[in-house]
């Protein structure tokens, strides 16, 4: 080993320490803000200074989560809203992806459907369940297809943009090539929307669990939205905050899981 | 190939939607709160009154009243648990709905006006100016309030009446966004004990004392499609209201309503009990609705002996 080449691993060890370095003291700003926010609620709460029935100790709350997992109702409503929430969610996306891409292809279903789609999407979520009731009933076919709604919107939208703005020189040099349209469909159409569908998954992500308790604490009788209006009503505000805390996690590890998974699969994104 | 997505999405979502409602021969589909008024059906089910009858029950809990009778309408349930201003909005509408039964009474006496201790508000004119929080506007809890304003000398256009949901109910008052609640059972027992709070009327016991709030409605179609099932629902939920009867003040009642209420212990065992009223009145019914007609919420009468299902 040479003195330069050691000189030169020393130097990108030590840059590569200093950039730890600094993650972990953005982090820990990060971790302490949490941390005061925190003892504020709980002080807040053993001393009074918030005098409420629906505000329990922080302690409280952790000690009600981890009793959880011991054994109770909530872990059942969250698988129950998870699988409602990944069904709606690959539905929505696909049905997304596909409109999508038809539309951004095909200019007489573009003129057929959009208007139609468009005049859909701006309405929310929760104004279509009370009329979705007398059609789709209030089980999981509700739940779910609201939840596809939600995400299909974002899917479609970046999935049509997209597709519009291939590289039309892309598309002729296939036909030059004279590449069949499923062919040129996989080969080409696919590998450069999916920058843009890869944004609007990432969107209906965020989306899909939020909507997916809505949809439960309106017309549910199971889920952790179910499981939320319920105790408030048994006055268990402990379990209330802990449901609310494996919302949060669960959403927070997905939304880290989306960004592996796009590091993995679409390694270009955001390097253009 | 568009078409053949959609298909696919249609059969999809019909697939779970018939999946879940599709009902055995002798299966009823019934959407409940888990409130304690309905202790009688829990306790057919605990005891297996129903599985005598050759019924299976599916007890759908929801949230709220608000989706009963829509899901009535929409198939989702044979038997709704709702209130009686829910019940003759849907008649007066076209949607023919009949009472089934009634539950336990107490509604009177367990419902009542809460407001801050020490600010005089003691009648509908003390309430002149002020905000009245009810769950729902229009429905059954804010028609009794503003009735018993009136009748206790209360102006109510000069009253303004805010929708705040039962559990936020207190601490809104605490923090002075509204002056006054009209709560339920559990949050009746919360403010009794809450020093800052007082409990000032039971406008239900005022203004009609013998109100039947709440019941079990199906809409004539299906009652008439599956009367045999019916009746033999009715016979189980009665031996249902005959252990609750037999159990009032008991420790196996408590544990049970604890049981499906998910209510501390301690809390239950506050919870004023009543027998379970023996029969739908129909001279109640008639009461509630000339107070709905006299608040707008009903044009014209609504015949109110053929919504009352006699086996």
């Amino acid at each position: 080993m040479s003195t330069i080449g050691t000189i030169g691993e020393i130097s990108r060890t030590g840059a590569r320490t200093n950039r730890a370095a600094q993650l972990i003291g953005v982090r820990l700003y990060g971790l302490l803000l949490i941390l005061v926010l925190l003892s504020l609620w709980e002080l807040s709460a053993r001393l009074g200074w918030v005098v409420s029935a629906y505000w329990p100790p922080v302690t409280a709350i952790l000690r009600a989560a981890v009793g959880e997992l011991a054994g109770g109702d909530m872990l059942d409503a969250l698988a129950s809203t998870l699988r409602r929430a990944a069904i709606g969610y690959i539905v929505g996306s696909v049905v997304g992806v596909v409109l999508g891409i038809l539309l951004g292809k095909s200019r007489v279903l573009r003129l057929a459907l959009l208007p139609l789609i468009e005049i859909i999407r701006p309405i929310p979520t929760p104004a279509v369940i009370p009329p979705l009731i007398l059609f789709l009933g209030v089980d999981d076919a509700l739940k779910i297809f609201i939840v596809s709604l939600a995400s299909f919107f974002p899917v479609f939208t970046n999935t049509i943009s997209g597709v519009a703005a291939i590289d039309d020189t892309l598309i002729q040099t296939a036909r030059t090539f004279r590449i069949g349209w499923l062919r040129t469909l996989v080969s080409v159409v696919l590998p450069a929307t999916l920058p843009a569908v890869t944004a609007g998954l990432r969107t209906a992500t965020s989306l899909t669990l939020v909507v997916a308790v809505l949809a439960e604490m309106i017309a549910g009788s199971s889920g952790m939205g179910y499981y939320l209006v319920q105790m408030q009503y048994a006055l268990r505000p402990d379990l209330m905050y802990a449901a609310v805390l494996y919302l949060a996690i669960v959403g927070y590890c997905l939304n880290r899981a989306f960004i592996v998974l796009e590091a993995r699969f679409v390694p270009w994104i955001g390097k253009t | 190939m568009f078409v053949a997505m959609r298909l696919v999405l249609v059969l999809l979502l019909v697939h779970l939607g018939v999946a879940a409602r599709a009902a055995e021969p002798s299966t009823l589909r019934i959407s409940v709160i888990p409130t304690s008024v309905l202790a009688p059906l829990y306790a057919a089910l605990a005891n297996g009154y129903f599985k005598d009858e050759g019924l299976n029950v599916e007890l759908a809990p929801t949230a709220g009243g608000a989706i009963g009778i829509p899901g009535l309408v929409g198939g989702s349930y044979d038997i709704a648990f709702s209130n009686n201003v829910s019940a003759l909005s849907a008649v007066a509408q076209g949607i023919d709905v009949q009472l089934l039964a009634p539950f336990p009474d107490g509604a009177a006496d367990e419902t009542a006006v809460i407001a801050r201790k020490g600010e005089g508000i003691k009648t509908g004119r003390d309430l002149n100016g002020k905000v009245v929080a009810v769950n729902t506007n229009k429905n059954v809890i804010w028609l009794y309030v503003r009735e018993w304003i009136r009748q206790t000398g209360g102006d109510l256009s000069k009253i303004t009446f805010r929708e705040v949901a039962f559990p936020q109910m207190l601490d809104a008052l605490k923090q002075k966004q509204i002056d006054a609640a009209f709560e339920i059972n559990v949050f009746v027992i919360a403010a009794g004990k809450d020093p800052a709070l007082e409990i000032v009327s039971f406008p239900y016991r005022e203004v009609q004392p013998q109100v039947q709030p709440s019941q079990f409605v199906a809409t004539r179609k299906f009652i008439q499609g599956n009367k045999d099932k019916i009746d033999r629902f009715l016979r189980a939920l009665n031996r249902g209201g005959e252990w609750f009867d037999a159990n009032i003040g008991k420790d196996e009642l408590f544990a049970l309503v604890a049981g499906f209420t998910k209510l501390p212990v301690d809390v239950v065992r506050k919870m004023n009990f009543q027998p379970v009223a023996k029969k739908l009145e129909l001279a109640e019914l008639d009461k509630t609705m000339a107070l709905m007609k006299r608040e707008g919420l009903l044009k014209a009468d609504v015949d109110t002996k053929a919504m009352i299902y006699t086996p």
